[in-house]
C-alpha cells in the first residue's frame, strides 16, 4: 500500500508536447480513476507511473520515493493491460506464477498466493488452461490475478474493460469495485468511458489535451464542473450548451429565441457578456402547472421506459435536449413547456471555457 | 450439424487438383522413381549397356571410406552452417528489433546477401580468402597466420561453412525479425512490470513466442545445408583439399557427372533422400513437441 505523488510532470515525444504538468496526491488505498477522450494522454501519463514511459520533467513518487529512474520491476505495481497482454506459452497457473518464480519464492508459497487469488477471482477451474482457451472475460479475470498475486503497493488498470462486450464489462466493473474494497491497493484506472470512470472512482482526473482539466470526487465533477470540457464529457445525455448574454443587472441570462432564465446568484462581473449557458438535460422539466421558462418546438422523443428523451429547440439554433422521468406521452411537433431551476444554470466563459 | 460442402460435379474437383499432382509427378516422383531405378543398375561409362545389379551398389557404397567420409564431412558442415545461420541471424534480428534510427537502412543491407546467387557469393568468398591474391588472405598472412584453403582442410571447411552461413543468414534473419515484431509489446511490458530482466524476457517470453518461427527455419536450414549449398562448394573448392569438403550431394555430382558411375550416383541420392527425409520426420515429432504455436 502506498500513495503517489505526481508533481510537475511533463512528457514530450521529440518536439512534441503530450503532457503539459499534472499534480496529482493519489492517497494511500484511493481509487482514482483518469478519464479523457482518446489522445489526451492518458495511458501516457499511466505508463509513466508505470515506469514503461521516461518522466520528461517533473518527479513521480510512490511510497514518497521518487521513482523516476527506477525500473518498472522496483517500483512495486503491477499492471492490466487492455489487451490483457497474457503469456500466450504459459498455463494460466504459470502466468500468475511468473513474477513470483522471478522474485524467487518458495514453491509453497506461489502455489498457495497464487491459490488464493483463483479463490478471489473465481477462476480455480482454469489453473491449467493456456490463455487462448479462454474467454474474454476469463482472461481478464486472468489479467487481474496476475497482478493481485504479486501483492503490489499500487495497482494500474489501463483500459482493462474496453476490449469486452458492454453486458460484461458492467458486470467486471462491479468486480473491479469489490475487489477493490477487499483489498484496498491505491489503484489508478485509465478510461475513457465516462460511466466507468463515475462508477469505479474515489476521485476523477479528468484529462484533455495533455491537461488536467479537474480533479475531485465524481459527483462534485458533474455538479460543478470547472470548465466546458469536463461538464460536456461527464453525464450521459451530454450536458446541453446554448449561447446567451447576461443580463445587466447579472441575475438572469438571455437564451435563443428570447428566453430568459434566471441565475440562482448575481454575476455582476459578467452583467453584459456574451457566456456559454450549460443545462443538464435531467434538469429541465415539465412545466405543469407552473409558469413555464421556455417552450421547445420538439423534433424527436426516444422513450426509454425509464424516462424519455426529448430533442427540441429554442428559437432558432437553440438545441436542446431534455431529460424526463418516466415515459410521457409527448408527440413530434409538439410545444413543450418546461421549467428549469435557477440553481442548475452553469455558466462558462464561450473564450476559454472557464466557469464563470 | 455438420454440413458436409462438396462438388455437384464428380470431375472437377479432380481437375482443380490436377495442376498440382502434375506438378509433383514431374518434379518428383519422376526423378525420384529414376533414381530408385538407376540405383538397382550398373552402366558402362559410355551408357551402352546397362544391367540389373540389386543391392550391390549400394554394398558398394556403404563400404565405400570415401563416402563414409563424406557422410562425417556433411555432418560437420550441416550442424556448423544451420546452427550459425540461426544462431547470428537471430542475433541480429534481436538487435534490429532494438535499433530505431536508420532501421530500414540496416534491415535492406541485412537482407542483400539473400539476392546473391549461391555460385557468386561462393566466387566472392574465394577471391576473398584466395592465397595468392585474395585480400583477407594477405591480410592474414600480414598477422602471421597463414592462410592456404587449397591445402589446408579444415581451413576449406571453414571457408565453406562462412560462405554458406553468410548467404543463408539474410533468408533466417527476415523470418526472425517479423517474428519478433509479432509479439505484442505489451507482452514484454508484463514481462518487465512482473520483474524480469532483459536476458530473463528473452529465454522465457520472446524465444517461447519465436519457436514456430525457429522450428520452421531449423526445417529449412537444414534442407538448405544438404542440398542447396552446392553451388558454394563447387565454385569455392570444388570439394577439396583431398575431399574434405565433399558433401553428400556434391559426391553424388561428382560421381554420376565426373565419375561417370551412374549407378552408384543414384544410390547415394536414393540414401540421401532417406536421410533428409528422416532428420524431417524427426524434427516434426521430436522437436515440434516443444514449439508453442
Amino acid at each position: 500500500m502506498a500513495e503517489v505523488s505526481l508533481r510537475g510532470v511533463k512528457k514530450q515525444f521529440g518536439a512534441t508536447q503530450v503532457i503539459h504538468g499534472v499534480d496529482c496526491e493519489i492517497e494511500d488505498g484511493e481509487f482514482v480513476v483518469i478519464v479523457g477522450p482518446s489522445g489526451c494522454g492518458k495511458s501516457t501519463l499511466l505508463r509513466m507511473i508505470a515506469g514503461l514511459e521516461e518522466v520528461s520533467s517533473g518527479d513521480i513518487a510512490i511510497a514518497g520515493k521518487v521513482v523516476n529512474t527506477v525500473e518498472p520491476k522496483d517500483r512495486n505495481i503491477a499492471m492490466v493491460f487492455q489487451n490483457y497482454a497474457l503469456y500466450p506459452h504459459m498455463s494460466v497457473y504459470e502466468n500468475m506464477a511468473y513474477g513470483l518464480k522471478i522474485r524467487g519464492l518458495p514453491k509453497t508459497e506461489i502455489r498457495e498466493r497464487v491459490d488464493r487469488a483463483a479463490g478471489i477471482l473465481q477462476i480455480e477451474a482454469l489453473l491449467e488452461r493456456r490463455p487462448r482457451q479462454l474467454s474474454g472475460g476469463q482472461r481478464q479475470r486472468v489479467a487481474m490475478g496476475r497482478a493481485i498475486v504479486r501483492d503490489p503497493a499500487v495497482f494500474l488498470f489501463d483500459e482493462p474493460l474496453s476490449n469486452l462486450d458492454a453486458k460484461l464489462r458492467v458486470q467486471m466493473r462491479v468486480e473491479i469495485r469489490k475487489l477493490h474494497q477487499t483489498l484496498r491497493t491505491t489503484s489508478v484506472y485509465v478510461t475513457h468511458d465516462q460511466v466507468e470512470a463515475m462508477t469505479l472512482a474515489d476521485r476523477l482526473i479528468v484529462m484533455n489535451a495533455g491537461r488536467v482539466e479537474q480533479i475531485g470526487t465524481p459527483i462534485t465533477l458533474y455538479e460543478d464542473p470547472a470548465t466546458l470540457f469536463v461538464a460536456g464529457f461527464l453525464g450521459s445525455p451530454a450536458m446541453n450548451f446554448l449561447s446567451g448574454s447576461v443580463s445587466a443587472d447579472g441575475r438572469s441570462v438571455a437564451l435563443p429565441g428570447g428566453v430568459t432564465a434566471p441565475l440562482a446568484a448575481t454575476h455582476g462581473a459578467a452583467a453584459g457578456r456574451p457566456v456559454t449557458v450549460g443545462i443538464r438535460p435531467e434538469h429541465l422539466d415539465l412545466a405543469g402547472d407552473a409558469p413555464p421558462t421556455a417552450t421547445i418546438k420538439v423534433d424527436l422523443v426516444e422513450l426509454l421506459g425509464a424516462d424519455t428523451i426529448v430533442h427540441g429547440r429554442i428559437g432558432d439554433g437553440g438545441l436542446l435536449l431534455a431529460r424526463i422521468d418516466g415515459a410521457v406521452p409527448i408527440r413530434t411537433g409538439e410545444s413543450l413547456p418546461v421549467v428549469l431551476a435557477p440553481n442548475a444554470v452553469h455558466l462558462f466563459d464561450p473564450g476559454t471555457g472557464a466557469r464563470i | 450439424m455438420r454440413v458436409r460442402v462438396g462438388y455437384s460435379n464428380k470431375v472437377l474437383p479432380y481437375i482443380l487438383v490436377a495442376p498440382q499432382v502434375i506438378i509433383t509427378l514431374v518434379f518428383f516422383i519422376w526423378p525420384a522413381s529414376q533414381a530408385l531405378y538407376q540405383s538397382v543398375q550398373r552402366q558402362d561409362p559410355f551408357g551402352l549397356r546397362t544391367r540389373f545389379v540389386g543391392l550391390d551398389n549400394f554394398a558398394a557404397i556403404l563400404e565405400d571410406p570415401g563416402y563414409l567420409n563424406s557422410l562425417y564431412v556433411t555432418a560437420i558442415f550441416s550442424i556448423s552452417v544451420a546452427a550459425l545461420a540461426l544462431g547470428l541471424a537471430l542475433l541480429l534480428a534481436v538487435s534490429a528489433d532494438r535499433v530505431i534510427r536508420g532501421a530500414t537502412a540496416y534491415k535492406t543491407l541485412l537482407i542483400w546477401p539473400y539476392a546473391v546467387a549461391p555460385a557468386v557469393a561462393g566466387v566472392l568468398w574465394m577471391f576473398l580468402f584466395n592465397p595468392t591474391i585474395g585480400s583477407v588472405a594477405f591480410a592474414l598472412k600480414a598477422l602471421g597466420y597463414d592462410w592456404n584453403h587449397l591445402l589446408d582442410g579444415n581451413q576449406a571447411m571453414l571457408l565453406v561453412v562462412l560462405a554458406a552461413t553468410w548467404k543463408q543468414i539474410s533468408y533466417n534473419f527476415i523470418f526472425f525479425l517479423a517474428g519478433l515484431q509479432a509479439i505484442p509489446k505489451s507482452l514484454i511490458e508484463a514481462a518487465a512490470i512482473d520483474g524480469a530482466g532483459r536476458n530473463r524476457r528473452f529465454w522465457t517470453i520472446i524465444l517461447p513466442l519465436l519457436s514456430p518461427t525457429a522450428f520452421f527455419l531449423l526445417v529449412v536450414n537444414v534442407v538448405y545445408a544438404f542440398f542447396d549449398t552446392f553451388g558454394i562448394i563447387h565454385s569455392v573448392t570444388s570439394g577439396g583439399p583431398a575431399r574434405a569438403t565433399e558433401i553428400l550431394v556434391y559426391k553424388v555430382y561428382y560421381d554420376a557427372f565426373e565419375a561417370l558411375d551412374l549407378g552408384g550416383s543414384a544410390a547415394q541420392s536414393v540414401i540421401l533422400m532417406a536421410i533428409v527425409i528422416s532428420l524431417t520426420v524427426v524434427q516434426f515429432r521430436y522437436v515440434e513437441r516443444r514449439v508453442h504455436y
